[in-house]
């Protein structure tokens, strides 16, 4: 059945004519919440653990770097092109690879090493969520493929909750064509810096 | 009536000016690169992706392509076991979008969705429409979930990894208009498919029968007499579905009219019955035919009537 039919059938039905406006859809109770970062570590800490997640928090660029070389102890991994990684000095770890050409390359590159570092677009306190988004630097999708997941993410990028995202991206696909926001169970470890 | 009562204003919205958000969700998904197509039914859908996937060189499994439909868009399914990514051949992937998001031109698709083929074909019915996207803040609570994603159209230039690079979107009809046209059943089109009403139904729990697969799934033909009409569905319901009522729509539809006996003896018993001494001369009069029961017709009669036996215990 054409597009007009249908449309035709459902105006019959609902007796509206073509281009006829809408009545308003409810505005939605966006839920804000005014904590503080420590009070958002706190909670993000709470309900990422209760997933199966780890929480650590370092206290400047060169911290996060010390901490991650730390973490690996000599093992390989391989990190995506987050500019935060660049930024604490991830990429020129001894045992880290980076600098891949396609999201093919890095993933073969996880599947070898098994150890995956990358960034994600916010998380989010309430749930313990993170939201990983698509684009240049990132991959859509990268937690299904890795058994040894480590997020690097700035702490003002963790926000209240999901009310608090939608509030400040009203349209998640407008730049980006993928956006997922993970809530549940996980392996992922996070550091916030 | 839910405590809280935006999901079912917002739902009730979305189905009150249906037409007018499927032309803008068109509008929005062909901004963002993809194209929007339209199906009467199920086979049409399954004939449009067979043509989308051949005149791009690809062999789709006609039986995955028919068990990912049936998942997904007829058969009964838990909702939140329902499967929304399907492989239909290499580079071929079916998606089955918990909702269109009519301001993005977004597919919302809950709990886990892998990485996505180069073709990209969805499938949804034409009342899975929400306005915007941050009314996912309203109904996201409602569905339990370990997640959800937003697919917006095809791969944007310069992403490292995104969608796919060819996105379609098919908007079925499979008797939601038809519904829509008839008041008792309109409301079925607000379901969010959270699987509330499957959880408190009593009949469900203790047995094989599903009276609420046709609220579930708009067209299907289930059991709306198995159910006990007990209301738990209702009270449960976060967008205020008067599921009772339903069924008994669902019911007067499928019973199958009277023959002009069985309602000539039916209009005679409504007559009978509230007249105590017709009554029960009928009773005498039916009784005289006891002998016929050794014949097996019916079953024998007792020897004394029910009220002669109360008259005599009143004594």
């Amino acid at each position: 059945m054409p597009k007009e039919a249908i449309l035709t059938q459902i105006r019959t039905a609902l007796g509206r004519k073509p281009f006829q406006k809408p009545t308003p859809a409810p505005e939605p109770l966006l839920l804000t919440r005014n904590w503080t970062l420590a009070e958002r570590l706190t909670r993000f800490e709470a309900a990422f653990t209760r997933h199966g997640g780890r929480m650590h928090v370092a206290n400047s660029p060169v911290a996060a770097q010390a901490w991650v070389s730390q973490w690996l102890d000599g093992r390989e991994a391989a990190a995506s092109a987050a500019s935060v990684l660049a930024e604490c000095g991830i990429h020129g770890l001894p045992n880290v690879h980076s600098g891949f050409a396609s999201a093919e390359d890095l993933r073969n590159e996880w599947a070898r090493t098994g150890i995956g570092i990358t960034s994600a677009f916010c998380a989010l306190a309430e749930s313990g969520g993170l939201v990983l988004r698509s684009s240049p630097d990132e991959l859509a999708s990268p937690a299904q493929s890795l058994q040894i997941h480590l997020v690097v993410l700035p702490t003002h990028k963790l926000l209240a909750n999901l009310d608090e995202f939608l509030g400040l991206l009203p349209r998640p696909g407008d730049r980006a064509s993928v956006t997922r926001v993970l809530l549940g169970p996980t392996n992922i470890r996070i550091l916030f810096v | 009536m839910p405590l809280n009562p935006i999901p079912a204003q917002l739902r009730r919205s979305v189905i009150a000016n249906l037409d007018h958000y499927l032309v803008e969700a068109e509008r929005r998904v062909t901004d963002q690169g993809g194209q929007v197509l339209y199906a009467a039914d199920t086979p049409a859908v399954a004939t449009l992706i067979g043509q989308l996937a051949q005149d791009r060189g690809i062999t789709v499994d006609s039986a995955a392509l028919r068990a990912a439909l049936d998942a997904g868009t007829s058969d009964y399914f838990e909702p939140s076991d329902r499967p929304r990514q399907h492989s239909l051949a290499p580079g071929c992937q079916l998606v089955l979008p918990d909702f269109v998001i009519t301001d993005a031109g977004a597919l919302c698709l809950m709990g886990p969705v892998g990485p996505l083929a180069p073709l990209l074909i969805a499938v949804a019915s034409i009342e899975r429409l929400l306005p915007r996207s941050r009314d996912l803040s309203t109904l996201l609570p409602l569905l339990s979930s370990t997640g959800f994603t937003l697919l917006a159209g095809s791969r944007r230039e310069g992403e490292f990894e995104g969608g796919p690079e060819e996105f379609f979107l098919i908007f079925y009809d499979a008797g939601r208009s038809q519904l829509l046209a008839n008041p008792e059943l309109r409301d079925l089109l607000l379901c969010i498919h959270c699987g509330e009403c499957l959880r408190v139904c009593p009949v469900v729990a203790r047995s094989d029968h599903n009276p609420l697969l046709p609220i579930l799934s708009p067209g299907a033909v289930g059991q709306p007499e198995a159910s006990t009409l007990c209301g738990a569905c209702r009270q449960a319901c976060p967008v205020d579905i008067d599921i009772p009522r339903a069924l008994l729509a669902l019911r007067s539809q499928s019973a199958t009219p009277p023959s002009q006996l069985q309602s000539w003896l039916a209009n005679l018993w409504s007559y009978a019955v509230v007249r105590p001494r017709l009554y029960e001369f009928m009773g005498v009069v039916l009784g005289s035919f006891g002998p016929l029961a050794r014949l097996g017709w019916f079953p024998q009669p007792t020897a004394q009537p029910f009220r002669k036996q109360w008259r005599e215990r009143k004594r």
